[in-house]
């Protein structure tokens, strides 16, 4: 399809260069990449609609992630009411130090059970890299909100790597990143 | 940093490295505004028609019956070029590394910035020592200082569509050390002596490709293959390298018979496996400016001549001459890829965007910067 105005053009240079990068947020919020794809449209779609009342294109890119975020987290917490139970892990046995360590699969399978808003907090933070200002921008909160849910969110998920009966990085008795890594780099 | 926000970082990282892409997705964003606009225009004329029957009155007759939806008749408001959202990576300018989103991490207090590339934890620097020539590596972070990660005589960044984390590789007093760069630091180190005269100048998919300082000198290019053991001196290679395909496996070299002409090179054993004379990059290139392959390896952008850049079709080079897309831009000092389909060019006065392919393809370079900046190259993704 040919587009048929400067808007459609300007639009299409928008989706080439930054949907990858929202896509994969889309996927870190909501888990699944067919639901990040309906949620990337659906963002796009706000997008495309409130182009022409947008001064700056940083301003369509924050606008972008803006409601990328605030539609993943809806569709998030429509879906929490009929999501099947998160499978329980399974407990770790033995003092191995390498056993007790806690891989990012299962890292990332305990970011998936945290509440959506801490969830939204942590990919903001650690995978977007955003500051604590930039982050509350995004989800339209207070920085100190940005602060606790943080803070919340590391804290439950402390809690949740505890019951699994491993060791959380950084406490004692983990071992240690580096060796780790040469472990998975051997 | 603490640990497990560390290890939360490399995790939520893991888990999108291997992104599906989405097809038509402006086609169908567009289309669906279009049908939401629809929507919106039915509802607000049920609305008036509602409106009008409760005040007893008819509806005015304009534009066939219905009014317009307020706005739509407006000129579009033109959008001022500040298009950082289109350097992924960033750009190097000032003394300041600039994010795509706008905010700035200071470099003050480092030896002059050679190269900056963008990796999952921050930002590669290198940096050259003004007085002795030596080069060191830092990671910069926008919470912390920054932190030297290696130091030699040359240093040289690298990454392979093949791998999924980018390398690194430095020569120091007669060794050359080759290291994955993973969660803020280095890893699966592995070094090696014996190299003379050579020095680190790019890295493949198993091996990190080396040259003698002065490349006009025969015999200049050979490689160690680290999987292989230690370096082991073999037949040197005297035509220029060029360039680096994306999957790491193989070498683009400017061949002298017939001269000039594009070359394709196998780095074990440096068979030529495929030429074109269509294409003839620029004599005073060097390895990694003159020929750089798009992440998905489907293009290539050569330098052709001073500030002229042509695009090309990989599969296709080889026998058809045309390329997909050519600009001059005077005073061009460095071109990259921002993603598959899109080139960034840094020039003294500006750096430009300028989409080579794809829906979004057009023969007009955006400006996304005014004044001289350096673009920095992204690292973080095998496949973006």
């Amino acid at each position: 399809m040919q587009p048929s105005s400067s808007v459609e053009v300007e639009f299409g240079q928008f989706v080439a260069a930054r949907s990858g990068a929202l896509l994969r947020t889309a996927f870190l919020l909501v888990g699944d990449w067919s639901h990040a794809e309906d949620v990337l449209q659906v963002a796009l779609t706000k997008t495309y609609l409130a182009w022409r009342r947008m001064g700056q294109i940083d301003s369509v890119d924050a606008y972008a992630r803006r409601v990328l975020v605030t539609t993943a987290t809806s569709w998030w917490r429509r879906r929490w009411h009929g999501e099947r139970p998160v499978d329980v892990l399974p407990e770790r046995a033995g003092a191995d130090r390498f056993d007790q360590y806690l891989d990012r699969a299962e890292l990332w399978q305990h970011v998936r059970a945290l509440p959506v808003r801490q969830r939204a907090v942590l990919v903001l933070r650690f995978y977007e890299d955003l500051t604590e200002a930039e982050t509350a921008q995004v989800l339209g909160v207070a920085v100190g909100t940005v602060k606790s849910q943080c803070a919340r969110a590391l804290a439950a998920l402390r809690a949740r790597i505890s019951d699994a009966g491993a060791v959380a990085p950084g406490e004692p008795g983990a071992a240690g990143v580096s060796d780790r890594l040469t472990r998975e780099g051997a | 940093m603490e640990s497990l926000e560390a290890e939360l970082k490399q995790a939520l990282a893991a888990q999108v490295r291997l992104a599906p892409s989405v097809a038509d997705l402006t086609t169908r964003v567009v289309e669906r505004a279009g049908r939401v606009r629809r929507r919106r225009r039915m509802m607000g004329a049920c609305a008036l028609v509602v409106l009008m029957l409760l005040a007893g009155g008819t509806l005015a007759a304009s534009h066939g019956g219905l009014t317009t939806e307020k706005g739509l008749a407006a000129t579009p408001a033109a959008l001022a070029p500040a298009l950082l959202g289109f350097a992924p990576a960033g750009l190097f300018t000032g003394g300041q590394i600039v994010t795509a989103e706008g905010s700035r991490i200071s470099l003050f207090g480092l030896p002059p910035v050679g190269a900056v590339w963008r990796v999952a934890d921050g930002w590669l620097v290198r940096t050259e020592d003004a007085g002795t020539g030596r080069q060191a590596l830092w990671l910069a972070t926008r919470h912390s200082q920054p932190v030297r990660l290696a130091d030699g005589d040359r240093i040289v960044v690298g990454w392979a569509r093949t791998r999924p984390l980018p390398q690194v590789a430095w020569s120091d007093h007669g060794r050359v050390v080759v290291a994955t760069i993973d969660g803020g630091g280095l890893r699966d180190r592995v070094e090696t002596a014996g190299i003379g005269d050579l020095h680190p100048v790019a890295l493949t998919a198993t091996g990190v490709l080396l040259a003698t300082t002065n490349l006009a000198s025969a015999g200049a290019y050979d490689i160690w293959f680290p999987a292989r053991g230690d370096f082991r001196p073999g037949p040197r290679h005297s035509e220029p390298i060029v360039g680096v395909s994306a999957d790491g496996a193989h070498l683009f070299g400017r061949l002298a018979d017939p001269a000039g002409c594009l070359g394709l090179i196998d780095p074990d054993g440096w068979q030529i496996i495929r030429s074109t004379c269509t294409v003839l990059p620029r004599a005073a290139g060097t390895v990694t400016d003159t020929v750089t392959a798009s992440p998905d390896g489907r293009r290539i952008f050569v330098l052709v001549g001073p500030g002229e850049v042509a695009v090309y079709d990989l599969a296709r080079v080889w026998y058809e001459p045309e390329p997909v897309a050519t600009f001059a831009l005077p005073s061009l000092s460095a071109v990259a890829w921002a993603g598959d389909t899109a080139l960034v060019v840094s020039s003294a006065d500006a750096v430009v965007r300028l989409e080579v392919s794809g829906p979004a393809r057009t023969n007009q370079a955006r400006t996304i910067w005014a004044g001289p900046a350096a673009v920095i190259t992204d690292l973080r993704d095998p496949i973006r």
